[in-house]
């Protein structure tokens, strides 16, 4: 039975689509991650929307947190000041410690990620279709966000790198279990160097280019950034590897559990290196 | 034009309801998406040619919030969309149980066209996540046919 018109000229506008839709990859492809024009202004226009409900939700809360719901603000105010003095003499005896260590090289390390400056950034979004992928954070080019700024958890933990887009107030991070990330990282104990790249699949990353030689690493051993890719600052911790098997192929599969708990990730620390006011 | 401000709408919502089951979502595993739930449903109340141009925009969306090729998600969306359409105007899908199968084999179809996309553009891997990943077809079913209920209640209120 032939198509009437009507029904025809549907066809003909969702074929339309359909084959822009695969210009748009046939665009993309040759550029690899980098969003293209479109991907762009997409994020630009739709990226201030979770960022506007996000806010207008942590402002209610605030309303209802400060003036409204006060139950128990005397018994958590004395809870606090007790943690911050516990707080204030764990802080002696680490920087104690750390003075007496400071000839060795972790604590240098350690000392000189914590001279770089930082930026406190909430997640606002996750990836759409795979949430071990990327995360959508609200800081944008107006806070000094550029590509390739490395990423930390509170507790100074690698979560990934920021990605293009970045718009005025949003911005995007590879989280490090995705498939495309990969951080230049050494191992604590013999210092054997490789690349950690991520498995979105299980949520687990990979220690790549380990000759099937190599005996120096085992498990359970943990894993900080070496710095050699320019991206990552030395020794921030990246994961502990879980599994070890061998093949016949030239490397090793190598798993490793990032440090990272990636599904209670809220608030992250942008290391600007300097290039932004501390918050 | 009111179907292109209800079109807006439903992009928007699914905006904010991303926004806010995101956190969730990433704290759950689980693998629900917003935005095909979004189109198939447009696509049951408005038709065909509605749904197809909704899937579109909502793929636009999706591909600029996540990581990979751009424009996989838009054609994906742009089939089941007119899809959803074109069959929810032959068959009757609004009783709750239809709708739940509807939706939940649309959203089967939806999936397996993106993973099969994904891997023979990009030779992506399936993320299986521990077999979480095909339990999506049904948890957008249940999502989806209990928003449309409740979509079609608050209709038959209005219309009163």
């Amino acid at each position: 039975m032939p198509l009437v018109r009507p029904e025809r000229k549907k066809l003909l506008i969702v074929a339309g689509l359909i084959v822009l839709q695969f210009l748009f990859i046939s665009l993309q492809v040759p550029l690899g991650e980098q969003p293209n024009v479109l991907e762009r202004a997409v994020f630009f226009v739709l990226a201030p929307v979770g960022h506007g409900i996000r806010g207008l939700l942590g402002a209610a809360g605030s309303v209802w947190n400060r003036y409204l719901y006060l139950r128990g603000v005397e018994s958590q105010n004395q809870a606090m000041r007790d943690e911050l003095f516990h707080l204030r003499q764990e802080n002696i005896r680490l920087r104690d410690g750390l003075g007496r260590l400071q000839e060795r090289e972790g604590a240098s390390r350690f000392l000189a990620s914590l001279s770089r400056s930082f930026r406190v950034a909430s997640i606002i979004g996750v990836d759409a279709v795979n949430v071990r992928k990327s995360a959508i954070i609200d800081l944008g080019r107006a806070d000094g966000l550029v590509p390739n700024l490395p990423v930390v958890d509170g507790e100074g933990r690698l979560v990934g790198r920021t990605i293009e887009p970045i718009s005025r107030r949003e911005g995007t991070v590879e989280l490090i279990t995705n498939e495309a990330c990969s951080v230049g990282v050494v191992s604590e104990k013999n210092k054997v160097v490789g690349i950690l790249s991520g498995d979105p699949e299980s949520g687990m990353c990979r220690l790549k280019y380990i000759l099937s030689t190599n005996e120096d690493l085992k498990l359970e051993e943990g894993l900080v950034t070496s710095g050699f890719d320019k991206i990552y600052p030395p020794g921030i911790p990246a994961g502990r590897i879980i599994a070890i098997r061998m093949s016949n192929a030239l490397f090793k599969t190598i798993i490793v559990r990032p440090y990272v708990e990636l599904h209670r990730l809220t608030t992250v620390a942008v290391l600007t290196g300097g290039r932004a006011e501390e918050r | 034009m009111h179907d292109i401000l209800h079109g807006a709408l439903t992009l928007l919502g699914a905006v904010l309801i991303h926004a806010l089951i995101g956190p969730w979502l990433a704290a759950s595993m689980f693998g629900l998406n917003v935005f095909p739930i979004a189109v198939i449903l447009f696509a049951m109340v408005k038709g065909d040619l509605a749904g197809a141009v909704l899937g579109t925009a909502a793929g636009a969306a999706a591909d600029a919030f996540s990581l990979g090729v751009f424009g996989i998600n838009g054609v994906v969306y742009t089939a089941v969309g007119f899809l959803s359409g074109w069959v929810s105007r032959r068959i009757n899908v609004s009783a709750f149980g239809r709708s739940i199968l509807f939706i939940g084999l649309l959203s089967g179809l939806e999936l397996a066209l993106r993973l099969s996309l994904s891997a023979a553009v990009i030779g992506e891997h399936v993320p299986w996540n521990r077999g979480w990943l095909l339990l999506q077809p049904p948890a957008a079913a249940l999502a989806g046919a209990a928003a449309f209920a409740i979509f079609r209640r608050i209709g038959r209120a209005h219309a009163r």
